[in-house]
């Protein structure tokens, strides 16, 4: 495996346990990291980039020991955290030059040559001149890809990038990072299981500092199958089935029933079969990290 | 609204830990400022002299306005952090959605913040009250207790001041939503005050309305206070300084009606002032994106080049960033501006001026623009080393392989950058101005070379320590505050007591420079700290570079954990090799102080002491006197020491027969000496260098003794310069050769003291003497010397001089020695040579001999010399001239005046030279006694009569700017004298504002009156009278006599009053009136109302008291075109008087006292525009 996260663990000073004994392999491709807010997945990827130091574990990358290496996993790490500036009154060409000359890239011709290159590919090349600062939110999320391809990198940590775009730019978004992912490692974070849905080949499930689910889409939905079942119910009833099932969601229907599904290994009381989905596996996961006596084995 | 947000505003101040932080760190402050002041850690003072009370209005105003200036920090970092939280946490986006009203929301936050901000101040104020209940302070520096004191400063300076920095502070935050900008804008009140006062040099009505600070306008009241009134009086309100207050306070309220009217809630900042925003145009968005990652392969490199070259486009963006910045920019200019106007003042526009030389740039504005500079590196410092974390972009950057030493070695290397921009700003200004004011010769090297090591190396220190306290504090306010309050404290250190250059923190002072000498050997020193605080500099950046934020740390130990594993093999052998530039650089100090002398008050009073108590009883031993003396001085400029050997002629000339010598030797130099008759030393004192000598046989009236003796100077040490042999116009002074008798008495005699007429002024061991001198100095120099050059030989690639008194001369003498331009010229029959480095004021200097010789010889025999020699000696030597026989050595500073097209400058190289020449006649033909006065004889006569050869060469206009410039020279004095004001006939050396200010104004006074041609010829006869070369020697007393005897009765009474007493006027026009007679003349009537203080001579402490009327007034007659017409003298016998006036033109204005013939305080209501009727 490309990426091997082994026991990592993080306290905080104010008494969070953000890391709890994590462990992970990662291989090429994009590798999806679920979790709801709070769940430790900006502290595990802020370690795995070298902000951070964990209290304990080891973190390797094509045997980098990245902990003790930071300099050289840096080499080859394209990183884009969740919530990041830029320079005011700075272009993005010329911010991308600052940032090419920060991941190595020493001559000046070269430079020019990747800094068009990436904003080719982020399609930000017309709007180049313009000041980052200026940027809509999509362009701005562009110009985090554009920053984090400078180097040609081999593994890409991008942290919650899709939140905030509309549906076109995150098409647009996703389909770079797929591009990247052919031969690289992408770890991606998300709390939008569609977006892990449509184009992680491996994913994990971490919740409260803790991996709860490693596994590929694929063999995830297949362990969840005849499992999930769905109802319409009255809002009244919704604490009744809740003592009684594992109710993984409801939503409401245009004639204010809830539609609610559960998880449950048999059929009965008007449940129907669905076919599961990812975002059923990620409640699956939250709920048993919560309840250990349901424990319900994917 | 205003309400909840004010108390929700005041309510987040009170409960955050940094108002308490800055609240107690003022409070301290102002504790010890003002308990120190009050002399709580100095020894209490037991005199009798008159000390100024630090609790009086005036002393609390002066130490408050002080504070003031500080607490305009507490300005940004509270009312602007106030307004700047929202976007520092981007919660105005969400917050300006809501329904807030947004003048009750800016408001209510300016006004908590600010209220906080007052609430620190009055906390200043708490402590200043506090301290003055403190036991242990000083009584004498204590009044009584009076809290209206306290209340007038803070309500009409603390606060207006503080309100005018927080309207600048607002519309800076509300503006560019920066912090920073807001920091270096709050010191925009400081370079205009600068600017201005620069600007409009003498018009004090200008500068006291316009500065913003207010202090300017009270000084405008208050500059003519003596101690006793600043001790006493309540300070002025109305007027000026209303004016003033309403003027700033209107600009404030102006300010930020508009800051507050302008500001829009929005995401975003308007654009209107001066930056385009470059997000102005958002950009379309664009296609779909190209789908295939298909990035070529790329180079990547991380080795030392593409470090270093990272660095360095790192750095230039850094660079670009800052000198784009509106504060940056703004602040520059000002202080570009406040330089300009500097310049323009000591060049053109000052009291004197000078010629803009480059050392006269460099000396002038530097000290001001360094400071600018300083507090711009602290701010700016801190906006580069926060820049990723505001900017949210340090995540990014953390993540690059580029090492974080990269990051903020970049940062550093851009604020050098800036700081070079910035000298270099400062030659390009310099030179401009230069160029403007038609001086053409650049000396490019100079400006580079002391701006180089004397400004930029301790701005660099500077910057180290800036960028360690930003690294180390998180936050930035707490950084500032801790950067300007270390700052301000260095300052204080040698106060309690800690003044080695190995403690005082990058304490750094240019050295004189002389463009006859350069910067001599002091400079050596001030390297030698230089590079102590450099490598300390480099610590600093070590621990900069352990403890630099990189990456997230969550707690101190985990940052001290990151540092300890920085703490690479590379950075350990770093640190220990500047460890040990330290210790080698701080070793080569310390070994340096300890060989310094110390010649500080405590230590000279005690050997002082320790002298009188083992020698005191020598006091009335009379002295004997040396005859004549022979030397020879062999200089080496080169090495700068010299040696010497010479003997001395010693007569007894008194009845006594002595057997007791008392001999003190040069202070730095090493003397040995032996007599030609029997003798034993019996006694010394070796830190004043007194040695006590027994004759075997004592000698008799008329009995002569050699004294032979050899000299060798000290070399200097690092801090001190032993020898004054320079490199290039050495001035070495009689006092470099042994000395006879008691020389340190405490008081003069009086002039009736037999006593006194027994000695001369200058001298207890010696009248006149013949002199003859042989010097030798390098090949390349000329030396120069009193008397006749008689011999002149080159031997050993050495020139040899010898010199020889034709005429004995007094024993004060000077020997110079340097590479010298020399001219010469005949005047009046004696040859004038002028030796210089300086040329451009030589027709000036001839002028003055010139006229000198013109106007005296109507009155005194001729000058005694064939030849005069003026000869320029080094600024580091001192700024003085004097007259030593035919030779007057004078500064450089008086070879480099500035010739006023308009006249309306006193010409200090046309002034300078005549007064020192007219000191042949007085003070080396007729030789005062050693008696109180004696100094009326010399500078008061001398300074009269140059009075009148200014007035024959510039005219009478010129001569007016003189006089009233010796007034202010008196008022001055008077107003700062801490000890009792002798009347001129009893004037004591020190007290120059008496002999030369004072004295100008009487004899000047009293030609008026009985006419100057009259007057002038009774000090020739005098001269005449009274001229000797030996004892018994005139006094002021038989100067008075004379005057009597040669003056009617009427005038007895100016004499007295003006001479014997100390007094002054205050006379005014109560009205005046013209009526036409018909005969066609016009009779002007005049009330007058006068009165007279007389000064108590024996308590300075006394307010002064009425004096009786009975003297003599000027009034003037001014016709429609301001010119005057008439002057008729009247005699004052009342308070109050009617006076009429006959005149045959019609008048416009009537002035008292037109020709400033008399000592007036207030001359404001001395002239009136008359009233016809």
């Amino acid at each position: 495996m490309n990426l091997r996260i082994e026991n990592l663990t993080k306290t905080y000073p104010n008494g969070v346990r953000a890391l709890n004994h994590i462990n992970l392999e990662i291989g090429k491709g994009m590798f999806g990291l679920l979790g709801p807010n709070g769940a430790g997945k900006s502290s595990l990827m802020r370690t795995i980039a070298t902000l951070q130091e964990p209290d304990a574990g080891s973190v390797y990358f094509y045997g980098i020991n990245v902990l003790e290496n930071p300099i050289q996993l840096k080499r080859v790490l394209g990183y884009l955290p969740q919530d990041f500036g830029v320079y005011p009154k700075v272009s993005a060409e010329s911010l991308l030059d600052t940032f090419a000359i920060l991941k190595g890239v020493s001559s000046k011709k070269d430079r020019a040559r990747v800094v068009d290159k990436v904003l080719e590919l982020t399609n930000l090349h017309d709007v180049r001149k313009k000041h980052v600062s200026g940027y809509s939110g999509g362009m701005k999320q562009r110009f985090g890809i554009a920053q984090l391809l400078l180097n040609n990198p081999k593994l890409i940590i991008v942290d919650e990038p899709t939140a905030g775009l509309d549906p076109a730019e995150r098409t647009r978004f996703l389909n770079v990072l797929r591009d990247v992912a052919i031969d690289n490692t992408v770890l991606f974070s998300t709390h939008l299981v569609d977006d892990v849905e449509e184009l992680c080949n491996d994913l994990a499930i971490i919740s409260a500092g803790r991996v709860c689910i490693h596994n590929t889409p694929k063999i995830i939905l297949a362990d969840l199958r005849n499992k999930i079942h769905s109802k319409n119910i009255k809002r009244s009833e919704l604490p009744d089935y809740e003592s009684r099932y594992l109710v993984l969601s409801s939503c409401y229907l245009a004639d204010n029933t809830l539609k609610i599904r559960t998880y449950s290994e048999t059929v009965n009381d008007g449940f129907k079969p669905v076919a599961p989905s990812l975002e059923d596996a990620y409640f699956v996961a939250l709920k048993s990290n919560e309840t250990s006596d349901l424990s319900p084995k994917i | 609204m205003f309400k909840e947000i004010f108390i929700q505003e005041l309510g987040s101040w009170i409960k955050k830990p940094i108002t308490y932080f800055f609240g107690v760190v003022f409070f301290g402050f102002a504790l010890l400022l003002f308990a120190g002041s009050a002399g709580m850690f100095d020894p209490h003072y037991r005199g009798d002299d008159l000390i100024e009370h630090i609790n009086s209005p005036y002393g609390i105003n002066s130490i408050l306005q002080y504070l003031n200036k500080l607490m305009v920090i507490l300005v940004p970092a509270v009312v602007g952090a106030s307004l700047y939280k929202d976007f520092k946490y981007r919660v105005h986006s969400v917050l300006f959605t809501y329904p807030i009203n947004k003048v009750s929301f800016l408001l209510a936050r300016i006004a908590a913040s600010f209220s906080t901000v007052a609430f620190i101040a009055l906390g200043v104020l708490c402590a200043m009250i506090i301290a003055a209940f403190i036991p242990g302070l000083d009584p004498a520096k204590m009044g009584a207790f009076d809290w209206k004191a306290y209340a007038h400063t803070f309500v009409f300076y603390t606060l207006p001041n503080l309100a005018l920095v927080g309207a600048i502070v607002v519309a800076v935050v509300l503006h560019f939503r920066n912090i920073y900008s807001a920091f270096a804008a709050s010191l925009i009140p400081f370079i205009l005050q600068s600017i201005l006062e620069n600007a409009f040099t003498g018009d004090h009505i200008i500068i006291a309305l316009s500065d913003p600070f207010g202090q300017n306008t009270l000084a405008y009241f208050t500059h003519h206070w003596s101690i006793l009134e600043r001790n006493q009086s309540d300070l002025p309100v109305g007027g000026l300084i209303l004016y003033n207050r309403v003027l700033w306070l209107s600009i404030a309220g102006l300010l930020l009606y508009f800051s507050v009217r302008s500001f829009k809630l929005h995401e975003y900042a308007s654009d209107y002032f001066l930056i385009k925003r470059g997000r102005s145009k958002r950009p379309n968005p664009s296609k779909p994106s190209q789908s295939g990652f298909a990035l070529s392969h790329v180079k990547l490199s991380l080795g030392r080049f593409h470090q270093i070259k990272a660095l360095w486009v790192l750095s230039g963006n850094e660079f670009k960033y800052i000198i784009k910045n509106p504060a940056f920019i703004v602040i520059s200019a000002l202080a570009v501006l406040a330089m300009i106007f500097a310049i323009n003042r000591v060049t053109q526009s000052g009291e004197m001026i000078l010629l803009p030389l480059t050392r006269v740039i460099l000396m002038v504005p530097t000290a001001f623009y360094t400071i600018i500079c300083m507090l711009l590196i602290f701010v700016l410092s801190g906006l580069l080393i926060t820049r990723e974390k505001t900017s949210r972009v340090s995540q990014m950057m953390d993540t690059t392989p580029t090492p974080f030493g990269i990051f903020w070695g970049s940062k550093l290397v851009a604020m050098i950058q800036v700081e070079i921009l910035l000298m270099l700003v400062f030659i390009v200004t310099g030179t401009a101005m230069q160029t403007v004011l038609g001086y053409y010769h650049y000396e490019i090297g100079l400006y580079c070379y002391h701006l180089f090591f004397f400004v930029l190396i301790p701005l660099a220190i500077w910057t180290a320590a800036a960028f360690i306290v930003h690294t180390i504090i998180d936050n930035v306010y707490v950084g500032l505050f801790v950067l300007v309050f270390g700052w301000v404290g260095l300052e204080g250190l040698p106060q309690i007591g800690l003044e080695s250059a190995l403690i005082r923190f990058n304490n750094l002072r240019p050295v004189t420079y002389s463009d006859m000498n350069g910067y001599g050997v002091s400079e050596i020193g001030f390297f030698w700290i230089e590079a102590y605080w450099l490598s300390f500099a480099i610590l600093l950046t070590i621990i900069t570079h352990l403890m630099w934020r990189h990456g997230i740390a969550f707690s101190i130990w985990n940052r001290l954990r990151k540092s300890y594993k920085r703490l690479s093999m590379t950075v350990l052998s770093i640190l220990i090799v500047t460890i040990l530039c330290m210790v080698v650089t701080g070793f080569v100090i310390y070994k340096g102080e300890k060989e310094k002398l110390d010649f500080s008050k405590n230590s000279l009073n005690d050997s002082l002491k320790l002298f009188k108590e083992k020698f005191g009883y020598l006091e009335s031993t009379p002295s004997l006197k040396i005859r004549s003396l022979e030397a020879t001085i062999d200089l080496y400029p080169e090495e700068q020491r010299f040696e010497a050997s010479g003997s001395y002629q010693i007569e007894n000339p008194w009845d006594t027969p002595i057997h007791l010598l008392l001999v003190k030797t040069g202070f730095d130099e090493e003397t040995d000496f032996e007599l030609d008759v029997a003798y034993e030393e019996i006694d010394t004192e070796p830190f004043l260098k007194f040695h006590l000598i027994k004759l075997k046989k004592a000698l008799r009236k008329g009995e002569n003794i050699t004294m032979n003796f050899t000299i060798k100077s000290i070399p200097n040490s690092l801090f001190q310069r032993n020898s004054n042999v320079l490199e290039n116009g050495t001035f070495l002074k009689h006092d470099i050769f042994p000395r006879l008798g008691y020389r340190f008495s405490d008081q003069m005699s009086l002039p009736l003291d037999s006593v006194s007429r027994l000695y001369h002024y200058q001298g207890i061991d010696a009248d006149l003497i013949d002199l003859s001198l042989t010097i030798g100095t390098a090949a390349g120099q000329i030396a120069l010397a009193p008397g006749r050059l008689t011999k002149q030989w080159r031997e050993d690639d050495r020139n040899y001089y010898v010199y020889k008194t034709e005429r004995p001369v007094k024993f004060s003498f000077g020997i110079n020695s340097g590479q010298y331009n020399h001219s010469a010229d005949t005047i009046c029959g004696k040859v004038l040579e002028v030796y210089s480095h300086h040329t451009s004021n030589l027709s000036t200097l001839y002028s003055s001999v010139r006229s000198t010789f013109t106007f005296l010889n109507n009155y005194f025999e001729a000058y005694k010399f064939p030849n005069l020699r003026i000869i320029e000696f080094p600024d580091s030597e001192g700024s003085y001239s004097t007259a030593f026989a035919n030779n007057l050595p004078m500064s450089e500073i008086r070879f480099v005046s500035n010739p006023d097209p308009s006249r309306k400058k006193i010409n200090l190289s046309f002034y300078v030279p005549s007064h020192e020449l007219i000191h042949h006649w007085w003070g080396s033909t007729l030789i005062p006694a050693r008696a109180k006065g004696a100094t009326m004889l010399t500078e008061s006569v001398t300074e009269y009569l140059t009075l009148h050869v200014y007035e024959s060469y510039y005219g009478e206009h010129a001569a007016e700017d003189f006089l009233r410039r010796q007034h202010q020279r008196y008022w001055n004095g008077h107003n700062k004298a801490t000890k009792k004001e002798s009347p001129l006939y009893l004037v004591e050396t020190s007290q120059q504002f008496v002999s030369y200010g004072k004295g100008t104004v009487v004899f000047n006074g009293l030609s008026h009156l009985i006419g100057k041609v009259a007057f002038n010829k009774i000090l020739a006869g005098f001269l005449e009278e009274y001229q000797t070369d030996r004892p018994p020697y005139p006094t002021s007393i038989d100067f008075i006599d004379y005057l009597k005897e040669s003056t009617a009765d009427s005038i007895h009474t100016f004499i007295e009053n003006q001479f014997q007493s100390v007094s002054y006027f205050d006379n005014k026009i109560e009205s005046t009136a013209l009526h036409q007679k018909e005969n066609g003349s016009f009779q002007v009537s005049i009330k007058i109302r006068s009165k007279k203080w007389l000064l108590d001579p024996t308590d300075p402490s006394r307010q002064p008291l009425r004096g009786t009327l009975n003297d003599w007034l000027q009034i003037g007659c001014y016709n429609d075109a301001d010119e005057l017409v008439s002057t008729e003298w009247i005699h004052l016998d009342s308070a109050t008087m009617n006076v009429s006036i006959e005149l045959n033109e019609k008048v416009k204005k009537i002035a008292l006292d037109p020709n400033l013939l008399l000592l007036e305080k207030n001359r404001e209501d001395n002239a009136e525009m008359i009233e016809t009727y």
